[in-house]
Formats: C-alpha cells, structure tokens, sequence
C-alpha cells in the first residue's frame, strides 16, 4: 500500500511536487502528464530518493523513515529512466543485483536467489544477452534488463518511469502485459507513460500530473476523462468507439 | 566460480611467486638458489623488502579499485586525490617530531599519517563537490593542489627540523629501502582486515559504482558503505605511507588493467588487483635496486613514468564523462 499525505518534495530545498495526496492499495496506476510536470519525482518520492520537505509518506502503513533501505528494497523497486553506468557489467550480473537487499551481511548466493534471476530473464526472453556487456545491447534491451533486474528483486510494488522508453510496440505490449498479470497477482505497479493508448489500455486508474500537482485521479473507464486529457495536455483528444471498445487519441493537427 | 577465472588466478599467483622468487635473488649481491635460504640478506634484508612491496602493491590497487567505485570515476587514485601526500606529510611530522621529542612521537606516525591523510581527501572532495555530483576534472586539479601543498609542506618540514633536505624522497617519492620484518606486521592487517572486509561488500560495491540512486533502490545502505570503505582505505594507505612514503599511481594503473582485462565485478577484481598489484609493485621495486647500481631510484619515480601515461590515456579515452 503506498499513502501520501500532503507531501512537498523536491531537490536542492525547491519543491517539485506540491501538496500530494494519494492512496494505491491495489492494481495497475498509470501516471500521466506534460513534460516536466513532476511525474519522475513523483516516483523517486515514492521510492524514498527524493527529499521530503513536508507530509508524510506511508509503505504498507509504515512511514519510509521508519524502513531501513533493506526493508525497503525487499517491499519496492523503481524502474528509472536515468541509468548510464560508468562500468560495464554483463547483464547477467545487473540482474543479480536485484537480489542485493535479499542477502545479508556476507554474500552467499541461495537457490532462491538463483530461481528469482532465472525467472527475471526467462520472463523477459533475454537469456541470449546473459553474457553480453551492457554497453553492447540495444536502447531496447537494456530497458529490458533493467525491468528483468526490478523483477529479480521480488517485491510488492514495482514502480517504473516511462514504462515505453526505447521498446518497440511489440515489447511496449509483453512488458505491459506482463506487469498487468502482476497487477493481478497482487503487485501494485506504478508507471509513468508518455504513451497516452497504452497508459489507457493497461492502467486501471489514471493519476493526471502537472506543474507539480495531481489534476485528476480517475478510473480509466471514466466518462470524462477526455475533457480531463485535454485540460493536463492543452491539446484536443479524440475519442473512437468500436468493436476494440472506447479508444482516446491526442488529436495532432 | 568459473573455469576461466580459476584459470587466471593460477597464472597470476604463478606470476606473483616468480616475481617474488625473482626480486630475492637479483639486486647489488647476487644470491644462487642454493644459498636462498641460508644468507642473511635474503632472510633480513631482501625478503621483508619483497613481502613489503607486495603488501603495498596489492593494497594501494584494492584501496584504488575501492576508491574509483565509491567516486564513480576511474581516475582517482588514493595518491591522485591527496591522500597520500597528506599522509606523507602527517608521517613526516610525526617523524620529525620524534628527532626532539622522544620516541613517543614516532609510534604515532601512522595515525598522524591518517589524520592528514584523511583531512588532504576530504579537501580535494569538498573542492570539487557540486551539489550532489563530484566533478571529474576539478577532483583531479583539487587533488594535485593537495600533492603540491603538501608536499611542500613535506620539504619545508624536513629543512626546518633537520636544516637539511636529506631523506626527503623517502616521503615524497616513496622507498622500500631499509624495511625490516617489523615493519611489515601493522600493514599486513591492515590489508587482511580491509581485504575481508571490502570483499564482504563487493556486490554492494558494485551496484554502488553504477549511481547512489540504483544503489539504494537495490537495497545498499550507501552512507553506511561511503563512510566506512572511504574512512577505512585512507587508514591502510596512511598505514603504508608511513612506512614506505608517498607511492603514486599504483592504485590507478592496476584497477584499470584489471577492469579491463576481467570486467569490473568486485568479487574477482579485488582478487586480480591484488595478484597484478601485488607483483607489479614488486618488479618496480626490483628495477628501482638494479637499474643503476649501487644507486636506488625511489620507487615512486618508476611508477610515476609508469602511471602517468597510463593516466593520460585513460582521461583521453574517457572524454565522454
């Protein structure tokens, strides 16, 4: 369960996010809106990278300065968009990682550990990249990687920046499937999306951002979520009806 | 752990064991392998020279190593960013102290040694800090400030307690000469104790090198892994520089080559750094006795001609950071 509470967040004493109040306790939430409207701090918040200036922030009914990072990377993940690594690891060895929070003190590698990777990978179809570096795969892949990693880690709630960036439709629709047949199973899955179909398509809420603040919080079956589009974006939507259901689309003139 | 690395690890502790057998044997008397075990001077002299530029070697290479996956930047070195230079001075100090003061003074020439050195560091960090990023360039500027002032310092102390500049090199080039078996007990734990630690984190290191951010998403305590491995490398380079002086370039050259050769996963490459180091450090030191003898070049000299090629090569090769 994620709870904000009137929370002011930011960097360098600037807040970015201005008086948030939201509750997920279960399922799919897209999170929407302008470029630069806070959507990534949103989720550093969340994930307990960003400083906190006021409010209060709850996992699973327990405020994060309460948690240890180890606790909290066992309930947690985030899937940032910003990852450029100095060194060069294998992918194999990024999807380790994951297990990180779930070893102790000395490292020792358990059965468990070595199931959850095989999982991750296996789920993502990128065995084949096990022992490539990753700075020789695709802007695609190391997406991949890097939710196969998030997946490793095994926990509760998996939050991801820019669910679409460098995937290909196809990946656009295994990764976000995936993560909806998560959602099921009972992992909250948060996802920022530039993609406004797919947002729509996979969430079952939509959470609308900007110039720091929440705008709207709705179901994705709302009726009027276009006129809400509209108003975050400032451009037309359009909506189409048929045998696919009800579809919206930025209306590019 | 993998055929191939096994494989490596042999050839290395090979190399090592050579370069050690090789570096009793040569130098201004020559000593036939019969004879290894029964002169004194392979026995008091040579040998804890030898064990002494091993221990230096490996353990500047992992404090390197260590270093550049905290700053997240493969050009730092424990010598680059002052921290030798600084504890060079502290040890120097204690030393010269001693000359009036009583002996007192020299038994705490590693924790002077520390304290300078530590001080030194965190100058050249504080210099180059912008906001939460370190920049590469002005830790590299801030650094050599460091060097410069105190190794000054270093000179100027020596003048001024002594009236001389003799010994001086000692301090700011580094020498192994004149190490006896006592010498080399307080390193070696040191080391031991760095090393076991240091591995224990290496899968923390290394999600650490990649950014703080995926470091705690992952579930590192980051501040906890800084302060420790930062405060901990700074004590076992102050440990050495006050017995050996100030050895540049080691901890930049051998975490590189090893980064290089083997990837940069913690859990082999303080292994390899420690072998490469370690028999590296004991080959310059083995030049340095036999190049020109009966003179001694300062060991640091050599590795400097070494190292900054090396340095130079890896800045321009990095220009995208």
């Amino acid at each position: 369960m994620i709870k904000l509470e009137g929370v002011f967040s930011g960097y360098n004493r600037e807040p970015v996010l201005k008086d948030i109040y939201f509750e997920v306790e279960e399922g799919f939430v897209g999170v929407i809106g302008p470029n630069g409207a806070g959507k990534s701090t949103l989720l550093k918040t969340i994930a307990s990278l960003v400083e906190v200036y006021e409010g209060a922030l709850y996992i699973n009914g327990k405020s994060v300065t309460d948690y240890k990072r180890k606790e909290l990377s066992k309930i947690l993940t985030l899937v940032s968009q910003d990852f450029f690594p100095i060194y060069d690891y294998t992918v194999r060895e990024l999807v380790e990682m994951g297990r990180i929070a779930h070893q102790g003190f000395f490292p020792n590698w358990t059965k468990e550990d070595e199931e959850q990777v095989k999982i991750a990978i296996n789920t993502l179809g990128i065995k084949y990249l096990e022992r490539r570096r990753y700075s020789q795969i695709s802007s695609g892949e190391k997406r991949l990687v890097m939710l196969a990693r998030a997946i490793a880690q095994n926990v509760r709630i998996i939050l991801v920046d820019e669910l679409e960036l460098h995937l290909d439709p196809k990946h656009k629709m295994v990764i976000a499937s995936y993560l909806k047949k998560l959602s099921k199973m009972g992992i909250i899955i948060l996802a920022v999306f530039h993609d406004i179909d797919l947002a729509l398509s996979y969430s079952d809420r939509i959470i609308g951002v900007k110039e720091g603040r929440i705008t709207f919080d709705l179901d994705v079956s709302s009726s009027n979520l276009r006129e809400h589009l509209e108003k975050l974006y400032g451009v037309d939507f359009v909506e189409v009806n048929g045998n696919f259901g009800k579809r919206i689309f930025p209306f590019y003139k | 752990m993998k055929k191939n690395n096994l494989l490596w690890i042999v050839i290395l502790v090979f190399v090592a064991v050579l370069s050690i057998i090789l570096s009793i044997m040569l130098g201004s008397v020559k000593i036939s392998p019969a004879d290894v075990f029964k002169s004194p001077i392979v026995l008091y002299i040579r040998l804890p020279r030898v064990i002494m530029a091993f221990i230096t070697g490996a353990a500047l290479s992992i404090v390197g190593l260590t270093f550049q996956s905290l700053l997240k930047n493969p050009l730092v070195d424990p010598y680059l960013i002052g921290v030798s230079s600084g504890a060079s001075f502290g040890a120097a100090l204690s030393f010269s102290i001693a000359e009036s003061y009583g002996y007192f003074w020299a038994s705490v020439a590693p924790y002077m040694a520390f304290v300078f050195g530590l001080f030194s560091a965190i100058l050249a960090i504080a210099f180059s800090r912008k906001g939460k990023r370190i920049s590469t360039t002005e830790l590299v500027l801030a650094g050599v400030s460091m060097n410069m002032i105190f190794s000054s310092a270093t000179v100027f102390l020596l003048y001024f307690f002594r009236r001389s500049s003799q010994g001086y090199s000692v301090w700011i080039f580094g020498s192994l000469s004149g190490v006896v078996w006592k010498d080399t007990v307080l390193p070696f734990l040191i080391f031991v104790l760095y090393l076991i630690f240091t591995y224990t984190q290496s899968v923390r290191l290394d999600a650490f090198s990649l950014g703080e951010d995926f470091a705690k998403i992952v579930g590192v305590e980051t501040e906890f892994l800084k302060l420790t491995l930062f405060l901990s490398g700074v004590f076992l380079t102050a440990t050495l520089v006050s017995k050996v002086g100030s050895i540049g370039f080691v901890g930049l050259v051998v975490p590189h080559i090893v980064r290089m050769l083997f990837g940069p996963s913690h859990k082999f490459s303080l292994l390899y750094a420690i072998l490469v180091g370690g028999s590296f450090l004991v080959l310059v030191d083995l030049f340095s006795r036999i190049v020109a003898p009966p003179l001694e070049i300062p060991i640091g000299i050599v590795t400097s001609f070494v190292g900054v090629p090396v340095f130079l090569y890896i800045m321009k090769s990095g220009d995208e950071r």
